[in-house]
């Protein structure tokens, strides 16, 4: 589903990613971590075209974003994508904000689009927000939109920025059940997280990233309870250390 | 003594004047606002070309005063391209028009900038094109954040549609002139026609208040709610 083919990309003279190879296949759920600046978010940015990349090739339903000549709009509009400040649109409600991209690219009528955006608010919880704009949202309400808005596309792939940085505690819980309700149904996705629980819980593959590099990859049984390099179990042990406080 | 009797007298020929003021706000607030937004989106442009040109006009019309515009576009421009002489309403909109949407076009560029790189990045996620991504996200909130700027722009354009009576068009202000001229009383006409500009502008001026109250106006300065960092 998707494919990396030693893509490199600097910023600034800065490499944040060095020739990764790496292959997701459909139905799998990934969640990639590592410390922060090790090139996550813009690995997964790179997936649907928002950050060009300076070397390689990356497949994307075997179609090769990084082409010059590529429909990227097609693209983006099969691979969902939430962002860990929610970016949503402040001058639509949470109704025009899940029926805008649906209405406009997919071309889907109106009131169509209106029945599918409540059942989406439904599935996130959030049917009696329909007429609110975001600032009246909470943090975690806000993200459960952002969600919805993803899915309305009906996306193929799901993408995750670091979806509950921004959030409390409890609102990190109410984001994170919406997100394994999805892996349940057996979406493709890749979530960036800090959360390692949840990365425990959901993930298919861990793919542990630093300095722009893949250190290691395997099951979260693999890396979590046997991790071979150094890095990865120094990574851990200040990881899980900070979600006991 | 005071001699207000003469605004009563000359009520109707104060009002056609200011209904001739009116006329000539509004026509050159919407046009300047069209070609405003226009030059902005050309300024805001990836191609060098066209932003330059953008550029290149907003900065030749800001640094030129509106009364020269005036004047020259009604007795030398207007004439010399349409080979007959205009009429003074029709040289005051150009020249207002002109000269306004320079600086509407400078708010547009900065309220085009001040949208979050995020709320850019998720139009583009969705897959909107970039036509859609300027006409439904990126406009919207630039014009609706730009508002304030906006508005005291066309308060100073209404202030500055008396410069019209300079080539004669008999506005407001002019139409006050005539009065006194004749009458010699000139404190009472001022403070009349001073009272409708006040009343105009100030009314405007309250009204974009109610309008930057909206639920979404002042996202940009909020903290999302429960962030922890």
């Amino acid at each position: 589903m998707i494919t990396f083919e030693n893509v490199s990309k600097s910023y600034k003279g800065l490499n944040v990613l060095k020739n990764i190879n790496v292959t997701i296949d459909k139905e799998e759920i990934v969640a990639i971590i590592g410390p922060s600046g090790c090139g996550k978010s813009t690995f997964l940015k790179c997936i649907n075209g928002l950050v060009p990349v300076n070397k390689g090739k990356i497949f994307v339903d075997q179609i090769d974003v990084t082409a010059k000549d590529v429909d990227l709009n097609k693209i983006r509009s099969e691979v969902g994508i939430v962002f860990q400040q929610f970016n949503l649109f402040p001058h639509l409600t949470v109704m025009e904000n899940v029926t805008l991209a649906p209405i406009k690219v997919r071309k889907i009528k109106e009131n169509e689009s209106k029945i599918q955006a409540l059942h989406l608010l439904e599935k996130v919880g959030l049917l009696d927000k329909i007429d609110k704009y975001p600032e009246q949202l909470s943090g975690g309400q806000a993200q459960r939109v952002a969600i919805a808005r993803s899915l309305a596309m009906q996306p193929k792939i799901m993408l995750f920025d670091e979806p509950t940085s921004a959030l409390d505690p409890q609102m990190t819980q109410e984001v994170l059940d919406t997100i394994k309700t999805l892996a349940k149904e057996g979406m493709t996705m890749v979530v960036v997280t800090h959360e390692m629980n949840f990365a425990r819980e959901v993930a298919n593959r861990i793919i542990f990233l630093d300095r722009g590099q893949i250190i290691e990859e395997g099951s979260a049984d693999k890396i979590f309870d046997n991790p071979q390099s150094n890095i990865t179990r120094e990574f851990l042990k200040s990881a899980f250390k900070k979600e006991l406080v | 003594m005071m001699h207000w009797i003469d605004i009563a007298e000359n009520y109707d020929f104060l009002m056609k004047g200011l209904f001739i003021t009116l006329k000539l706000a509004l026509v050159s607030v919407s046009g300047s606002l069209l070609i405003g937004i226009i030059l902005g989106v050309l300024r805001y442009s990836k191609i060098f070309l066209i932003s330059w040109l953008a550029v290149a006009y907003i900065e030749s019309v800001r640094s030129i005063p509106l009364i020269l515009f005036i004047v020259f576009i009604h007795f030398g421009a207007l004439p010399y391209l349409t080979g007959e002489s205009s009429s003074f309403f029709y040289s005051s909109c150009v020249a207002f028009i002109i000269f306004t949407s320079a600086y509407i076009a400078e708010i547009i560029r900065s309220g085009l900038n001040s949208v979050e790189r995020g709320h850019i990045d998720a139009a583009k996620s969705l897959g909107l094109n970039r036509m859609q991504r300027l006409s439904y996200i990126i406009l919207p909130l630039a014009v609706s954040r730009m508002t304030p700027a906006l508005v005291s722009q066309f308060i100073s354009l209404i202030k500055d549609t008396s410069l019209a009576s300079t080539i004669g068009l008999i506005e407001l202000t002019r139409s006050g002139e005539i009065i006194y001229e004749r009458t010699y009383h000139e404190t009472e006409i001022l403070i009349f026609i001073a009272f409708i500009y006040f009343v105009i502008c100030f009314g405007l001026s309250k009204l974009s208040a109610i309008w930057e109250t909206k639920p979404y106006m002042c996202t940009e300065h909020r903290e999302p709610i429960g962030a922890n960092q």
